[in-house]
């Protein structure tokens, strides 16, 4: 009995690997392109609108849902007081306390981002958000293309290898 | 605004000095400084730096440059609470145009502190058969013109002694409303309109367009296209305050561009501003 209760805790364990990878895939293509369409929103409010920058960041929150709404809200609150700290530093540490599902190449491309916000004139800055909107737009299609690839891979495999290793233990 | 170690700097100064507190003065390489009536006090803690320099702009703009270029182009930028930074270091041409500053040297923090009712013993001085008289305030710098100005304008548009009037404000160096946002950091009145961020020929050619103030004022006259945009105003029938750097009349007299000013009659009556410690005396002189 004790055996059998083994054998689907480990199938199950195993399966859940699969499932948390193609939730992690599914949260990444999902982040990025709200964080693109944030993007956009940043580029139009300070290129055109050339909005105090805390302004555009809550424009950019409310346009977008989740965690990357959550990131421009705790940029646009950093950057209102920013009580001596750079602005580059907040960015930073909102994108790590939003829990974005990105990987280190999506992190990157934010953290060139951040170096040059508020920093510039509007013009400089749409250019910057305009090239960085158009990167995370292509590692989002790419992370979607992954996500068709790999997802119903990643079920698979995880439910096989819990029950490989079943036959394996049993 | 201000780093945490620059602000350990303040720590040693208790509320009521801090009252007292005209000026910040951060000068790259040297502990920052305190100006207070009687002159700059070095504050204790550790020199400053250009990343400091850098870290009280994007503070003060909220990391919003595009938003102050224009300003920092012209040696200042403007903060909530009517605050102004001035910047100091080295300025990067491009085309014959100031395009920014490049590397920070120094920065002075003024701190705004708007002085209500001042004003209300001097107004009668600027009256003639119950109509106010366009009128020239004259101090060096740092004598509070500005204050004055900005008091004087507000006792106009709320009526201090009689009907409140319409008064039209181009605030080029955004030192007398101090916008922040579209919102009067400074109070100038109910009934008064102000429009920042543009010349004063600009400006006040604008506000005549559209606000049909009776009552127009601009800061610092300091150059021959000031004195036209003045002398144009005048003559669409407003009255007019403005204020000028300089000691007296005869200062006055002695530089061509105010010579001009005065010798067109705009100004009826000058008020010389002199500060004897922390006391402001004001005094009224007819001009015609």
């Amino acid at each position: 009995m004790i055996r059998w209760i083994g054998a689907v805790l480990l199938t199950s364990g195993s399966a859940a690997l699969g499932y948390l990878a193609i939730k992690h895939m599914d949260g990444r293509v999902r982040d990025l392109r709200e964080l693109t369409a944030g993007i956009e929103t940043l580029q139009r409010e300070l290129g055109w609108r050339l909005a105090p920058l805390p302004e555009a960041l809550s424009r950019a929150a409310e346009s977008v849902k989740g965690r990357a709404a959550q990131f421009f809200q705790l940029c646009s609150s950093g950057a209102e007081h920013l009580n001596g700290r750079m602005f580059q530093q907040i960015w930073r540490d909102a994108a790590e306390a939003s829990q974005m599902r990105l990987e280190r190449e999506d992190m990157d491309l934010l953290e060139q981002l951040g170096s040059v916000l508020g920093r510039y004139d509007g013009d400089s800055q749409r250019q910057a958000l305009e090239i960085a909107g158009a990167r995370l737009e292509s590692q989002r299609a790419a992370a979607a293309a992954q996500r068709v690839r790999l997802g119903r891979v990643y079920g698979v495999l995880g439910l096989t290898a819990g029950l490989f290793l079943v036959i394996l233990l049993i | 605004m201000l780093p945490p170690e620059l602000m350990r700097g303040l720590s040693t100064f208790d509320e009521d000095r801090l009252q007292e507190l005209e000026e910040l003065r951060l000068r790259r390489g040297f502990p920052m400084t305190a100006l207070f009536p009687e002159g700059e006090i070095e504050t204790v803690g550790a020199r400053v730096t250009e990343a400091d320099l850098r870290r009280v702009v994007e503070s003060a703009s909220q990391a919003s440059a595009h938003t102050v270029l224009d300003r920092m182009r012209r040696g200042f930028v403007t903060l909530r609470g009517g605050h102004r930074i001035g910047l100091c270091g080295t300025v990067v041409k491009r085309e014959g145009q100031t395009v920014t500053l490049q590397y920070l040297s120094s920065l002075s923090i003024r701190v705004a502190r708007p002085i209500v009712g001042q004003v209300r013993e001097l107004l009668p001085s600027l009256m003639e058969g119950g109509q106010y008289l366009s009128t020239l305030i004259l101090a060096p710098p740092g004598a509070g013109k500005t204050t004055l100005l900005r008091d004087m304008i507000r006792g106009l548009s709320d009526g201090d002694m009689g009907q409140p009037l319409r008064v039209g404000v181009a605030d080029e160096r955004g030192e007398i409303a101090a916008l922040w946002q579209g919102e009067p950091q400074l109070y100038v009145g109910r009934h008064t309109d102000v429009l920042d961020g543009c010349a004063k020929s600009e400006g006040l050619s604008m506000l005549m367009r559209g606000m049909n103030p009776q009552v127009a004022a601009v800061d610092e006259i300091t150059d021959p296209t000031d004195v036209e945009a003045v002398v144009q105003a005048a003559g669409c029938g407003v009255v007019l305050l403005a204020t000028a750097h300089g000691l007296d009349r005869a200062d006055l007299e002695r530089r061509p561009i105010y010579r001009e000013l005065l010798s067109a009659g705009v100004f009826r009556r000058l008020v010389t501003l002199e500060r004897r410690g922390k006391r402001r005396l004001a005094r009224t002189e007819v001009l015609s």
